[in-house]
């Protein structure tokens, strides 16, 4: 009984791990708000920095969980039955098509560098994009 | 006669000082039967009460009522600050300034700050809504080479210069409406202090002032009426001049 037991756990956390990774890495991706960069960059991509049901966020600093949910070759639709933004649950997503993503990152990239060149303070923010780009290709493919 | 800036300055003490009968708009939601009697108030709400009130008392009944949609970009958007502001500065003749205690070594290390610093001198802008600046004052509390946010970001650049001199220019602005946080936060500015409502509060905890040069926030933009706006004593930003 043992033996059957321990059988079908192991085809479960196959089936169960192949499954979940041919879709993450063909489907979609999940990131959090801050990989896309500061939010002066990013909210215009992205949306506001605090849960979208918020008029505003709280008065004092406060970092918000909030995630990217970056999808490709599936339909918006079915990216939100599987992410579903919950208020009761404090659970907020912001859905980024592939392409948007991609073109959000090879224009600001472009753009810090040039700002680096100019003589701002940039550190290694262009370095930052590029990995996360690179990060987002390799899971979803070019 | 009084000018819309005198006004909200005298209304934003008075509001601070006196606010018995308001509680936090979230402590309210938590606890209606408790506070049925009180009148819910937020950040963005003492800053709607504030500026209403000062254009009726000048006479200007329509921009009273106008206040409280002018954030809204349409009938179904939420209302943002970032939008007010755009719209005081573009239509109305406002100026925004750009704050930031260190341009370059947040003390949070929050490389946002930086950035945002960055943005406002380049293309004088604020927040992702793109609220035109007109003025840029930082390093009025220059961070600690010392610090370890300092080594953390951008050590390469060396210790800001404390400018006490714009400083000063802020500490006699009568009345300004500020955000932080690409508008997650919004205030009044009054002579070089910050006064913040706090949704989670009542009592006294509900108001609270703060030295500018001590308010957590770090960056932030504050937007200065017309009255003011065409007198302020600070450098306009090149990406600002003759827009």
């Amino acid at each position: 009984m043992k033996f059957v037991i321990n059988i079908c756990l192991g085809l479960i956390f196959i089936i169960s791990g192949c499954s979940s990774q041919v879709v993450d890495k063909k489907q979609y991706l999940v990131l959090p708000y801050s990989s896309f960069g500061p939010s002066t960059m990013s909210g215009s991509l992205l949306g506001v920095e605090w849960f979208q049901w918020l008029p505003h966020g709280d008065s004092r600093p406060t970092k918000y969980d909030v995630n990217v949910i970056i999808y490709r070759e599936i339909s918006l639709g079915e990216v939100k039955k599987i992410y579903p933004i919950s208020q009761k649950k404090r659970v907020d997503y912001r859905y980024i098509n592939y392409l948007d993503a991609v073109s959000y990152f090879n224009r600001n990239i472009i753009e810090v560098i040039n700002m680096e060149q100019e003589g701002y303070p940039m550190g290694a923010l262009s370095q930052e994009l590029k990995s996360v780009k690179t990060h987002i290709i390799n899971k979803l493919g070019n | 006669m009084s000018t819309i800036s005198i006004v909200a300055r005298k209304k934003t003490l008075d509001l601070y000082l006196n606010h018995q009968n308001e509680v936090g708009s979230e402590l309210k939601k938590k606890h209606p039967k408790k506070y049925e009697n009180y009148k819910s108030t937020d950040c963005i709400t003492y800053v709607l009460n504030v500026l209403s009130f000062a254009y009726k008392a000048v006479g200007n009944n329509q921009m009273a009522k106008d206040i409280w949609l002018m954030g809204k970009e349409n009938r179904q958007a939420d209302f943002k600050g970032t939008i007010l502001a755009k719209r005081l500065v573009n239509n109305k003749n406002w100026a925004g300034i750009y704050v930031s205690p260190d341009s370059i070594h947040p003390t949070d290390g929050d490389k946002e700050h930086t950035f945002a610093a960055v943005m406002a001198k380049r293309n004088c802008t604020f927040s992702p809504d793109k609220v035109p600046l007109k003025h840029r004052v930082v390093n009025y509390k220059p961070t600690s080479k010392n610090d370890p946010k300092f080594q953390s970001l951008y050590p390469n650049f060396g210790t800001s210069t404390l400018n006490e001199v714009d400083y000063k220019v802020l500490e006699r602005i009568p009345f300004g409406f500020g955000l932080s946080r690409g508008g997650m936060h919004c205030w009044v500015f009054v002579e070089g202090f910050v006064y913040e409502v706090h949704w989670d509060s009542v009592g006294s905890g509900l108001y609270e002032k703060t030295a500018l040069r001590d308010f957590p926030w770090l960056s932030s933009a504050i937007f200065v009426p017309n009255d003011v706006a065409a007198n302020l004593k600070l450098v306009t930003l090149k990406c600002a001049v003759g827009v």
